[in-house]
């Protein structure tokens, strides 16, 4: 037996979907969550069930590529499957048109009430069944599997029957339905949304979640834990050197201490980094931030809709290449995925705090908040000089209600996303520490030699790369490896630095060369093969280009400037910013538009 | 009967009624609940788009849409 979750977008699908299966798909409170197909199947006393999880669509005439991929999959599966259409209360008005039209269609549906935000009364409920014809089902997302389960199996799969609802008018159909009137949170959006106050909140927010991640409660619990796993491993450590075991003991110290050690000193933060972001989803205020900037996104020929994948690339560029599917326009798609390498991934973040706080030491903060900025900056200059497209999609979004983060689901998908990462991380870290050290302690004849040997294979293949990286000031053969192994995998730059001592070979004009090379090379191979899914080779291979030129030619400059000028890190600053608006501006200025760059 | 459009930028007035709907997106509309006789309450108006209350559901929407809306001041 087939079941198959469709309705709207942000109706409570895969919630639904996750608690009849137990599964742990992503939901969110915004629209475009689920881009693809998600499917599970249980075992019942009927046999086996498959469940279907679709994305959300808001009629059967598709726009965004989301909505085609559910729409095939729902005529694939048409005659030997049943339809729950997942309707939330609060927006029961606008959700039915997609169970009329299915019901129209010959869909087999039995319509759900999500009640998370409200209910019918019973005898409501059973008005809209008696009128319509269809089975009627009112629960909450969140506790349904008992419901749907028990309807299953009392309303065995059994051959279409034409329902009342199939010979009315949507007229007809709509007024079946008693309106629902909700008007809670009008005040709190007027300041959250106005053009004023909305802007000045969303920076108090941003400075909020910096200052809380980085600041002094981040650092506190990070330290403590690094302490704990030093011990620990001093501990390890001391005991295999009992047994003589000379190897073993350089292979610990540089897959744990080295390797995971420094890893595992950033999960605090990423912790409440994540935390802090799921509260944001939980609540609403991401859409909210997408009606904000819309207006100065458009300039770019983005749109509000590209801030939500925008904002999901600070956690992980590859995941935010995948949400911008949910796009109804290519170009749109294009340019939104063009300018995603250029916002800094969570996977930065540890190579610019360690750089950083050894240069910085106190306005360590403010220099990974600088880069970060100087990052957007560039890529939204870059965006500028872009031949422009012919948008082919307006833009309409619905901003969901405002809700109160439930602490538990908070801290479930914190937890969950935490130590998906932290799989990931610590197994390509892992991996990277055994291969350096692998390579840094035989030659190539695989005789073992000493880490501290010229002859070691790590030593003479980054030797002669790393000549390509002396006129941007970080020509040693460690920085080399460092890049090398972060086109794998950012995570393991600032590894690789730590373990090959690296941090020690900087002086402060190479280190902000460094920093600038890490904000703008190419993106890590796991991002470049989601544009190679989502645009194809071509455009994944000139992604790679594109972006190590153009980190090459900045770091080039910036280096020759500070090193001829030896003018001050804030000058440098200031300066940057500078060129980078008067490029802007120039291109305001000089645009002949006739040609398809300006025009 | 004038656009939506239109009169959300010139007038102070907030609350219309949808009397038509044109243009290739029509049927996108339809499906959002943007049908004839239906009430949109105006909340915020930017460059690009403007806020708007539906059926009791907030959506932003372009001005290049809100041309294809015709409505009536109510």
């Amino acid at each position: 037996m087939n079941v198959i979750f469709v309705g709207n977008p942000n109706s409570g699908k895969t919630t639904i979907f996750n608690s009849v299966t137990k599964s742990k798909e992503h939901v969110a409170n915004w629209h475009g969550v689920t881009v693809k197909v998600a499917s599970k199947t249980i075992k019942s006393k009927v046999g086996d069930i498959e469940f279907f999880d679709l994305p959300g669509l808001y009629s059967t005439t598709p726009q965004s590529g989301e909505e085609k991929i559910a729409l095939e999959f729902l005529k694939k599966y048409k005659d030997n499957s049943t339809i729950f259409n997942i309707c939330s209360y609060e927006t029961i008005e606008r959700s039915i048109y997609l169970c009329y039209e299915l019901i129209k269609q010959g869909y087999k549906v039995v319509l759900v009430i999500n009640t998370m935000g409200g209910a019918y009364s019973r005898s409501q409920i059973a008005k809209i069944q008696n009128s319509l014809g269809i089975d009627v089902l009112q629960l909450d997302a969140r506790k349904s599997r008992k419901d749907i389960l028990d309807y299953l199996f009392n309303n065995p799969s059994k051959s279409r029957v034409l329902c009342k609802a199939y010979h009315m008018d949507y007229k007809g159909f709509a007024a079946v339905f008693p309106i629902v009137v909700l008007n809670r949170e009008q005040k709190i959006d007027r300041f959250l949304l106005h053009k004023i106050s909305g802007i000045f909140i969303f920076c108090v927010v941003l400075l909020l979640i910096f200052w809380v991640t980085f600041g002094p409660i981040g650092a506190f619990l990070s330290e403590l834990l690094t302490s704990g796993l030093l011990k620990l491993s001093t501990w390890v450590l001391n005991w295999i050197e009992s047994y003589n075991l000379f190897w073993l003991t350089g292979l610990f110290d540089m897959v744990f201490v080295k390797g995971l050690v420094g890893v595992f000193s950033f999960l605090p933060q990423l912790i409440i980094l994540l935390s802090l972001l799921w509260c944001l989803e939980e609540i609403g205020y991401l859409p909210r931030i997408a009606y904000l900037f819309h207006d100065f996104l458009s300039k770019y020929q983005l749109s509000g809709r590209s801030t939500l994948s925008l904002i999901m690339g600070v956690g992980c560029t590859t995941t935010a290449v995948m949400t911008a599917r949910n796009m109804e326009s290519p170009s749109l798609r294009r340019r939104t995925t063009f300018l995603l390498p250029f916002i800094s991934c969570s996977a930065k973040l540890p190579v610019f705090v360690c750089i950083s706080s050894l240069f910085f030491v106190k306005y360590k903060v403010l220099a990974t908040l600088v880069l970060y900025a100087f990052g957007i900056a560039v890529g939204l200059l870059a965006l500028r000089l872009m031949p422009k497209e012919k948008q082919a999609t307006p833009f309409i979004m619905e901003l969901p209600r405002l809700k109160m983060p439930s602490a538990s689901r908070v801290l479930k998908e914190t937890l969950k996303t935490t130590k998906e990462a932290m799989i990931r991380i610590a197994g390509v870290v892992a991996l990277v520490s055994a291969c350096i050290w692998f390579l840094q302690n035989f030659d190539f004849r695989f005789r073992y030699v000493t880490y501290l040997s010229d002859s070691n294979m790590l030593y003479s293949i980054s030797r002669v790369l790393s000549t390509v990286f002396v006129p941007l000031g970080f020509g040693s053969w460690q920085t080399t490896v460092a890049l090398i192994m972060g086109f794998v995998a950012k995570e393991s730059v600032v590894v690789t630095l730590f373990m090959l001592g690296a941090e020690s070979l900087f002086t402060l004009n190479s280190a902000i060369s460094f920093l600038i090379f890490i904000l703008f090379y190419s993106p890590c191979i796991s991002t470049l093969s989601a544009i190679r899914k989502e645009f194809g080779f071509k455009r994944a291979f000139f992604v790679a280009v594109y972006h190590t030129l153009l980190a090459y030619a900045i770091c080039f400059v910036v280096y020759t400037f500070l090193m001829v000028f030896n003018i001050s890190v804030i000058m440098l600053i200031a300066l940057m910013f500078f060129v980078v608006y008067k490029v802007v501006q120039h291109i305001k200025l000089h645009r002949c538009k006739s040609c398809k760059y300006c025009s | 009967m004038f656009c939506l459009e239109v009169l959300a930028k010139s007038t102070t007035k907030k609350l219309y009624k949808i009397v038509s709907i044109s243009g290739e997106h029509t049927k996108r509309l339809g499906a959002i609940g943007f049908s004839e006789d239906a009430v949109i309450l105006v909340l915020e108006k930017k460059k690009n788009c403007m806020l708007v209350t539906l059926k009791g559901t907030k959506f932003v929407l372009d001005y290049s849409l809100a041309e294809n809306i015709q409505v009536k001041k109510l």
